[in-house]
């Protein structure tokens, strides 16, 4: 039987993705070597995206203007879940996520993205990078051989683990099962881990993050400064969905 | 006997130490020899030792013994509970929980009775969410405030639980079972109010199922009757080491039935449609006496006239192009033609081929006009035995790896092994199979 013969291009499959839609992430695919990715073929049952994301070591995300630290985190949360359930390691496949923004990104942005990790600040060797697209293509490179790589495992390990979300899991344990008393000193845990950030209060959210979080903040505050009454307890309980975390 | 393969992981060198030492001395007690013992202190280096089995498959650790705290926020012994789950690499697990298990000093000393038992209740649950349930056992490590005498005594009885657990498992890490479940059936049946239901109800003859673990995977229920082979393997399997069993006994146990094409995933076998046969017959009186160059000369000069404007009408409807009504009619009264069957299969074997000339006999027709060409002649049962028995085999480890069931095929294909007419099952030493 005539077979095809399978092009060269096929026949590699290519460890470094650039998820963007836009035209700098094509150009950029097209300098680096690597496979221009879209979000949305995530959903696409297909062979080839599987072997795609099986080999995939290291994944650049290019960052619009106007996204927000949260917003990033949720694309590279979608990226690390649909390759779990694709890859062959599952949730112990290693990658390094290096995330591409526009010139003019507030350093909150890192923090945030930090956070979003379960660190404090950017660490290399945790998987995580930063690189704008002001500074220069050699840094990228640098950077691409220099960020170390890891795995879901180690990311909600983390993630888990950090004083912030501790904080707010006690919170939660707190409003559903009170007691009523409790509940001033388990929001004024929660009121001082976030003191110096509260910006970062977003990532613990679900979308619309800012939102939410103004709405947490508001409540936050009310229960620190003011009396905890048990109309302030049912308000917080109506807030809980909009909270990422759930009770242990 | 097998040396029996363990893994401790624990971060802190004096339990370690003390838990190596009281599993040496344990296991030797309990009649399991003296284990080949791999320790490890580093959680991430353990968990990507665990992960190593994925590409380069090992023999398997019969026990894994992982503190649960391994003083890394990112990797806990649940994780290299879970990895080595994923790789196949443990038999049993043992996850020490790093409290005091013993209640009543617990409520002297350490924490509550009420609240340990709950701790030690989430714990299980959660390693049997990451490990196989039936073969993870959660136990404390004892405090390490209590005295070393009191540690050693209180490991030691948990150690012994484990050894116990580990004896009581070994026998069904290999196993090969028949079972006989009812089978069910639907029936009508009219419910207290009148109404018309279905339920489902046993039949008298059962259907035979085998439940298969090789090894550390999972185990799996595969039936009779969908799996042709299984039957003939299973005997085999039961008449002991180094038994043989040859063709004539394999038919009695199992005689020869066609393929099941179920099974198999590829393209079904397309058979040329009798009218194609008849066509030629028709056409050509001696069709039968003809040799194979004869009869593809006939084929192509049969279809030859109209097979470039089928395939052209084909793949406007292939790649979405459309057809017109006219061209849709054409196309209709073509697939009416007795041939039309032989001039599937050539557009589905050229259309690879674009720009390619020449005639049917320098490109490989299709399968209709092959058997055509060449008819496949039944040959007798009594003299393909031999043939079937080579054939059970072979058909039956396909299979299982077409349904991902790897390490039980590939069992198969290493130790069953002989010659056309006598099949012989040899296991390695330590492995017996409970069938």
């Amino acid at each position: 039987m005539p077979t095809a013969t399978p092009s060269p291009r096929l026949q590699r499959v290519p460890q470094t993705l650039i998820v963007g839609t836009g035209p700098y992430a094509r150009s950029l695919a097209q300098i680096l070597d690597a496979r221009p990715f879209e979000l949305e073929m995530l959903d696409i049952e297909q062979p080839a995206l599987d072997r795609l994301l099986n080999s995939a070591t290291r994944i650049l995300l290019v960052i619009g203007g106007s996204c927000s630290a949260p917003n990033a985190i949720s694309q590279y949360d979608q990226i690390y879940t649909c390759i779990r359930k694709r890859s062959k390691q599952r949730h112990f496949h290693q990658i390094s996520v290096i995330f591409i923004c526009p010139e003019h990104t507030p350093l909150e942005f890192e923090t945030g993205i930090a956070d979003g990790i379960g660190l404090d600040n950017i660490d290399t060797t945790k998987g995580v990078n930063v690189w704008r697209r002001s500074e220069s293509l050699g840094l990228l490179l640098q950077r691409l051989q220099s960020t170390g790589a890891a795995d879901w495992s180690e990311l909600e390990n983390r993630r888990r683990s950090r004083p912030k979300a501790l904080s707010l899991v006690a919170l939660i344990s707190v409003i559903l099962s009170g007691p009523l008393s409790k509940i001033s000193s388990a929001a004024q845990a929660v009121w001082t881990e976030f003191a110096e950030d509260s910006h970062v209060l977003e990532n613990y959210c679900n979308p619309p993050h800012h939102r939410n979080a103004r709405k947490w903040r508001e409540w936050l505050q009310n229960a620190v400064t003011g009396e905890v009454t048990p109309d302030l307890w049912a308000e917080g309980k109506k807030l809980l969905p909009t909270l990422k975390l759930k009770r242990p | 006997m097998r040396q029996i393969r363990l893994l401790i992981v624990d971060d802190e060198d004096e339990p370690r130490n003390l838990v190596r030492k009281i599993y040496e001395e344990v296991l030797s007690d309990f009649g399991l020899g003296v284990p080949a013992i791999t320790t490890m202190g580093n959680a991430k280096a353990a968990k990507a030792h665990a992960l190593q089995f994925l590409d380069d498959p090992d023999e398997p650790y019969d026990i894994a013994s992982l503190d649960l705290n391994l003083g890394d926020v990112e990797v806990t012994g649940l994780d290299i509970l879970e990895a080595l789950k994923l790789s196949q690499a443990a038999w049993t697990a043992v996850l020490l929980t790093g409290f005091e298990m013993d209640l009543e000093k617990a409520a002297k000393t350490f924490v509550e009775p009420k609240k340990l038992t709950q701790l030690l209740r989430s714990f299980r649950s959660e390693a049997q969410e990451k490990f196989w349930p039936m073969r993870v056992l959660v136990i404390g490590k004892p405090h390490h405030s209590l005295p070393h005498n009191e540690q050693a005594r209180l490991l030691r009885t948990h150690i012994e639980q484990v050894a116990e657990f580990y004896r009581n498992l070994e026998s069904q890490r290999y196993m090969f079972k028949r079972l006989e479940v009812p089978r069910k059936r639907k029936v009508k049946h009219k419910s207290k109010y009148g109404k018309r239901k279905t339920a489902l109800a046993d039949t008298i003859q059962p259907r035979a199922v085998y439940q298969i673990r090789c090894g550390c995977g999972d185990m799996v229920e595969l039936d009779e009757e969908s799996w042709p082979g299984l039957k003939t393997m299973h005997e085999l399997f039961k008449m002991g080491r180094n038994a043989v069993i040859t063709a004539e006994q394999a038919m009695q146990i199992e005689p020869y039935k066609p393929r099941n094409n179920k099974l198999k995933p590829t393209k079904a076998i397309v058979k040329p449609r009798e009218a194609a046969k008849d066509y030629f017959i028709g056409e050509h009186p001696g069709w039968d006496s003809y040799d194979g160059a004869t009869r593809l000369q006939l084929i192509e000069e049969a279809i030859s006239p109209w097979i470039d404007a089928y395939c052209e009408l084909r793949k406007y409807q292939d790649t979405g192009s459309g057809l017109n009504k006219a061209q849709q009619a054409k196309l209709d009264q073509m697939l009416t033609h007795p041939l039309s069957q032989v001039a599937e299969d050539w557009y589905d074997n050229t259309k690879e081929l674009t720009g390619t000339s020449g005639s049917l006999a320098e490109i490989t027709i299709g399968r209709a006009a092959q058997e055509l060409v060449n008819p496949v002649r039944q040959r007798p049962q009594e003299a393909r035995e031999d043939v079937w028995l080579a054939q059970r085999k072979s058909r039956l480890c396909a299979a299982l790896r077409d349904k991902n069931i790897l390490s039980f095929a590939d069992y198969i294909e290493e130790n069953v092994s002989g010659t056309d007419r006598n099949w012989t099952h040899s296991p390695p030493k330590g492995i017996d199979w409970s069938t």
